[in-house]
């Protein structure tokens, strides 16, 4: 069962067109890796399919219905939720606070405060519960933006970038954590440029290159493609 | 859980019964001066509380709390000229009309992020004041309107009527904060106002928590034009849209303590009574402390006094 | 008849532009409300009276002696209130200190010059000349010319100059701008001296034509802001745009309305193209 369908689907932005004609449909469960080079257009997809982009033609499919025209907070309410390349915490308020927050939205004040905790234990931010998360270090960050989104009971939840400028050791224990999500049964699109994040990460791996789709595969076999290393390298490589 | 929800609110409650006794131990009759301090302490703890509501809370800055005070003032003032209702009785409807305002100017300021709400707002209340004086059939213009309130369920108007009434309506207006403070609201509100990308991508309808925010803070506004006009009896566009009503609330919520319930107060009571004396003897050089003090605690000590006690809320 | 009325107004809106010119790009590159801007034009009015009521100095050319004076008045604040304040924070605080800035100078002036009004009488102040069967007052069209110029010249700052360049490159990325060589920090300090500078160069021009008394700030500030939302935040072609546009509405609607519906056309375009057409009636599509 596929649980995003994306169907020729582009977005242009005035004359540059950043998505085009991309068709995509992403099976429940996997981890779903989206690569490419700078200005392939991840992070427009990611926008796109979160409804903070509008789309310029093309539907969206979630679980069977279409979400093209529903606003960003619906759609999380229905069950997508991203995280942020550049960590969007609440930054003057606790890591605590920052859990409990999409937790309020879900569940019953004390239900909250528990299920926050237990987040917090999960995602090794327990040592960090009163902290401002203005305190936090880059990692440490990247984890509190990955427990804002679990917080809300996500299906399908698109990680943008989570290893941008975390060290080797947590990049280790990031790779665990989102393993573990998936096996929770959350599906995710996870948009990355470290490969060998994305080769031991993904089950499946799509690349972009100028908005469209150039390869689509096990990740492995992605990889190893004539205009995957193009893309890449530039021709003389390939 | 309960029990810590409840205790403010009864504080509250007995701090306003306790405080109501004052005409019976301070005679208003020969405390003139110093009931019309009160009075404009409890209006203004009622402003400035409203201005958090929206400001502090939820993050969206307001330059127009003048127009809101304006439109409730001229509500009052109005309903009075020409239809003979009695400014107590209208003074509900200060609110109800100030809050249609504000419907208005949110659904049109809102649609944009950014800076373009505390825009709006100033230009409300640059539109409804030029509308005051030019619209002078309806309004009489710069000539003003005069109101003249009666007794109050048979109590005389006066300085003890005045001081009770607007000591409540203070009391209202920190309930609504207190309230507010206490549900999960607060949450979503520091949430749309600390990031707002954020708070969608997780969910929350910031549109909603801001519109919200403004139209509690605006029912307060014209609540407080209301019992200004009823108070002075007259009123006319440049005392109604006055912007130091734009200004006193948001200095007063700086240096109290933006975004708590205490803040705000705790800024008038401290201040406002200094503020009073300093603008009998120097005309006008309240606007300029005003200005040296906001720049100096925005800059310096963001979090106002309240923030130098406490670390947490309420 | 309505061609007079448009020459009036396309004269007073090159004014309105200059005036709205220092408000975009400082929006523009910091994204900073500057809420003193309109007491920048009202100090630039008063320093331009002063300079001709004690020497007798055209405010024509007293602009060009106390712009450095403004540059530096503008970066300090910039430099020690704005700059240190945390990025998070910064474009609610910086909308509350600029306010209190514009309290404090609006109230010094009252103390310096009082409340009363102020006028630049020049020798030609009541001379008019006659084009296209309209009546056009020497001042104005000096002070209009000299706007068209300032603005024809900032534009060529902007886009020929090192300076003007990194302005714009900060303004359109700043992580790119630092990461190219541009200083960022004292870019955004010199860029918010040079809004300020425009400001009260835009007052010292309006100086022969409008009263000046301590709280004319205020009238500016909003005309300024609508040009700014009109044209497109941070863009100098829109913000020529506007002004000319208000220009034109202000002059109509004292003809056709009543006068005092002059003042309320710069809301009414506000809001209306906030609820119509929010990214600026040039559709936020050019950069300068």
């Amino acid at each position: 069962m596929n649980i995003l369908e994306i169907k020729d689907l582009t977005k242009a932005f005035g004359g540059v067109v950043a998505v085009s004609d991309l068709n995509l449909s992403i099976r429940e469960g996997i981890i779903f890796g989206v690569v490419g080079p700078n200005g392939a257009g991840k992070t427009t997809l990611i926008n796109v399919i979160t409804g903070v982009e509008k789309i310029t033609k093309g539907s969206i499919f979630f679980k069977g219905s279409d979400i093209g025209k529903l606003p960003t907070f619906k759609r999380s309410l229905e069950g997508i939720t991203r995280t942020f390349q550049i960590p969007q915490c609440f930054t003057g308020l606790t890591v605590f606070e920052n859990i409990l927050i999409p937790l309020l939205l879900r569940l019953p004040k004390q239900e909250a405060q528990l299920e926050a905790a237990r987040i917090a234990e999960r995602m090794f931010l327990k040592d960090d519960l009163n902290k401002q998360a203005q305190m936090l270090s880059v990692g440490r960050l990247k984890l509190l933006e990955l427990a804002k989104a679990y917080a809300t009971s996500p299906r399908l939840l698109l990680v943008d970038e989570p290893m941008g400028g975390v060290s080797l050791d947590m990049m280790d224990s990031l790779i665990n954590l989102i393993k573990s999500l998936r096996d929770e049964g959350i599906t995710i699109l996870l948009v990355e440029h470290v490969m060998k994040v994305v080769v031991a990460l993904a089950d499946e791996l799509v690349v972009l290159n100028f908005g469209k789709q150039i390869a689509l595969g096990a990740p492995q076999e992605v990889m190893k493609r004539k205009e995957v290393i193009e893309a890449y390298l530039g021709d003389e490589y390939a | 859980m309960q029990n810590r929800s409840v205790k403010p609110i009864v504080i509250l409650f007995v701090c306003l019964v306790v405080l109501s006794f004052m005409p019976f131990i301070i005679d208003p009759g020969s405390y003139k001066y110093l009931y019309n301090i009160f009075f404009i302490v409890n209006v203004t703890v009622l402003l400035a509380t409203s201005w958090n509501i929206l400001g502090g809370f939820a993050g969206q800055i307001s330059f127009g709390h003048a127009g809101f005070v304006g439109i409730g003032a001229y509500t009052v003032a109005l309903l009075h000229y020409h239809l003979q209702w009695s400014p107590w009785l209208a003074l509900p409807l200060a609110g109800v009309v100030t809050l249609l305002a504000a419907v208005i100017i949110g659904s049109i300021a809102f649609k944009l992020r950014g800076p373009y709400f505390a825009l709006s707002t100033l230009a409300l209340a640059e539109v409804t004041k030029l509308i005051a004086e030019g619209w002078r059939s309806f309004t009489q213009g710069t000539q003003g309107v005069v109101v003249s309130p009666g007794p109050l369920l048979s109590i005389p108007s006066g300085g003890a009527l005045y001081f009770v009434v607007s000591l409540w309506l203070a009391g209202f207006g920190i309930l609504c904060a207190l309230l507010i403070k206490l549900s999960k609201t607060s949450y979503f509100f520091l949430a749309v106002g600390e990031n707002e990308d954020a708070a969608l991508s997780l969910g929350i309808n910031s549109k909603k928590y801001k519109l919200i925010a403004l139209y509690i803070s605006s029912f307060l506004a014209g609540i407080t034009g209301g019992v200004l006009s009823v108070h002075t009896g007259f009123i006319d566009p440049s005392s109604g849209f006055d912007m130091v009503h734009t200004v006193e609330p948001i200095f007063l919520t700086m240096v109290g303590g933006i975004g708590t319930v205490l803040g705000p107060v705790i800024g008038t009571v401290l201040l406002v009574p200094v503020g009073e004396v300093f603008r009998s003897h120097f005309p006008t050089a309240h606007l300029l402390l005003y200005g040296i003090v906001l720049v100096v605690f925005a800059r310096f000590i963001p979090k106002g006094i309240m923030g130098l006690f406490r670390k947490k809320k309420i | 008849m309505i061609t007079s009325i448009i020459i009036n107004g396309i004269l007073i809106g090159l004014i309105y532009a200059l005036l709205a010119i220092g408000l975009t790009v400082i929006f523009g590159v910091m994204r900073i409300i500057n809420m003193f801007h309109g007491e920048a034009v009202m100090l630039g009015m008063y320093a331009a009276f002063v300079l001709f009521d004690k020497f007798g100095i055209s405010p024509y050319i007293s602009v060009f002696l106390t712009a450095p004076i403004f540059f530096v008045l503008g970066s300090i604040i910039y430099k020690f209130l704005i700059d240190p304040i945390p990025a998070r924070e910064r474009e609610i605080t910086s909308l509350i200190i600029t306010l209190g800035i514009s309290f404090i100078f609006a109230t010094s002036a009252m103390y310096i010059w009082s409340a009363d009004y102020r006028t630049v009488t020049l020798p030609f102040s009541q001379d008019v000349m006659v084009f296209i069967k309209t009546r056009i007052g020497y001042p104005a069209l000096i002070s209009s010319c000299m706007s068209a110029v300032m603005i024809v010249g900032f534009y060529l700052f902007m886009s020929k100059t090192y300076m003007g360049r990194a302005i714009r490159a900060t303004e359109l990325d700043k992580d790119t701008a630092s990461v190219m060589g541009v200083n960022v920090k004292w870019i955004s300090i010199a860029t918010f001296g040079i809004g300020v500078v425009l400001a009260a160069m835009a007052g010292g021009i309006l100086s022969p034509i409008f009263y000046i008394y301590p709280f004319v700030g205020s009238n500016f500030v909003i005309k300024a802001f609508t040009i700014v939302v009109l044209g497109g935040m941070g863009s100098v072609t829109g913000a020529l745009v506007g002004g000319i546009i208000l220009g034109v509405a202000e002059a109509l609607a004292s003809t056709f309305l009543e006068y005092s519906m002059k003042d309320i056309m710069a809301f009414i375009l506000f809001l209306g193209i906030l609820l119509f057409k929010p990214s600026g009636i040039l559709g936020g599509r050019t950069r300068l």
